[in-house]
């Protein structure tokens, strides 16, 4: 509900599968998640070089439907690791988290593919910032 | 009446009037992604931003909009997107979704949108992509 408000979607019901993106927020379901204010998992993620972590691509696979009231399990596990020249000098670094959603039945349901940059400690510019 | 896209149709809809800094607490609430980027003021001008800016993700939310009220939620396949700019408070995002390819097998449709955000100065805040499966004798809105 707190996520339809956010974004604007209808409220949740058994009979509509769950919003696109929803499954994103599987984070909420960890019992050790903002407790004493540390994240986990992806947003646990630390910058090594000095810069800014962000959010470059999100990509997401839809399998079976998912509903309200279905039990989700999440595996997840890094993927590839890039860099890349930056504009600006230094180097961004690329890294990629995979996810995979099987429901209470065993199956599939969505499989999610992150990536996240990091920015040169130097190279605070807004232009070649993705969100 | 069938009404099945065609290659080159474009909507577009205002999927956010005005992102506030209250809908960014409200999405870090939602999704539980607190980073001091998207919730701390202070601490996002430290780190040489303008202000905090709008999860990417609620971005992505705000954007899939124009494809599930057209074609459903339950007829997406994939759906992808890169995040090209920051998306900050005030800003009004509008997204246009272009039909890429329509391709029929059987009475499956399968069909490709290319997706594009932009905010009121017209610079891209999200490049996409989604693919939809749709009956060829379904009825679109």
């Amino acid at each position: 509900m707190a996520f339809a408000r956010a974004v604007g979607e209808p409220m949740p019901s058994p009979e509509r599968v769950v919003p696109p993106t929803f499954t994103a927020t599987s984070i909420q379901h960890d019992p050790e998640h903002m407790r004493g204010m540390r994240p986990t998992g992806a947003l646990a993620v630390a910058p090594v070089g000095g810069g800014e972590l962000l959010h470059a691509e999100q990509h997401f696979e839809y399998l079976l439907p998912v509903h309200l009231g279905d039990v989700l399990d999440v595996t997840e596990e890094y993927g590839r690791r890039w860099t890349k020249n930056s504009k600006r000098g230094g180097k961004l670094l690329f890294t990629e988290l995979v996810k995979e959603l099987r429901n209470q039945h065993g199956a599939v349901v969505v499989r999610s593919r992150m990536v996240l940059v990091e920015t040169p400690p130097t190279s605070a510019s807004v232009d070649e910032r993705p969100a | 009446m069938n009404v099945l896209p065609e290659v080159g149709q474009v909507r577009s809809m205002v999927v956010c009037a005005e992102v506030t800094r209250t809908q960014i607490v409200q999405y870090a609430g939602a999704s539980g992604d607190f980073s001091p980027l998207h919730t701390d003021e202070p601490a996002a001008r430290a780190a040489g931003n303008a202000s905090i800016m709008a999860h990417g993700m609620m971005t992505m939310a705000l954007s899939s909009q124009i494809v599930t009220s057209w074609f459903g939620a339950d007829s997406l396949r994939t759906f992808g997107v890169r995040f090209t700019a920051p998306v900050w408070p005030g800003d009004r995002l509008t997204t246009t979704a272009t039909i890429a390819a329509v391709d029929t097998h059987g009475s499956c449709v399968r069909v490709r949108i290319t997706l594009k955000t932009t905010n009121d100065d017209g610079l891209p805040v999200l490049h996409g992509d989604a693919v939809v499966t749709v009956d060829s004798n379904s009825k679109l809105k």
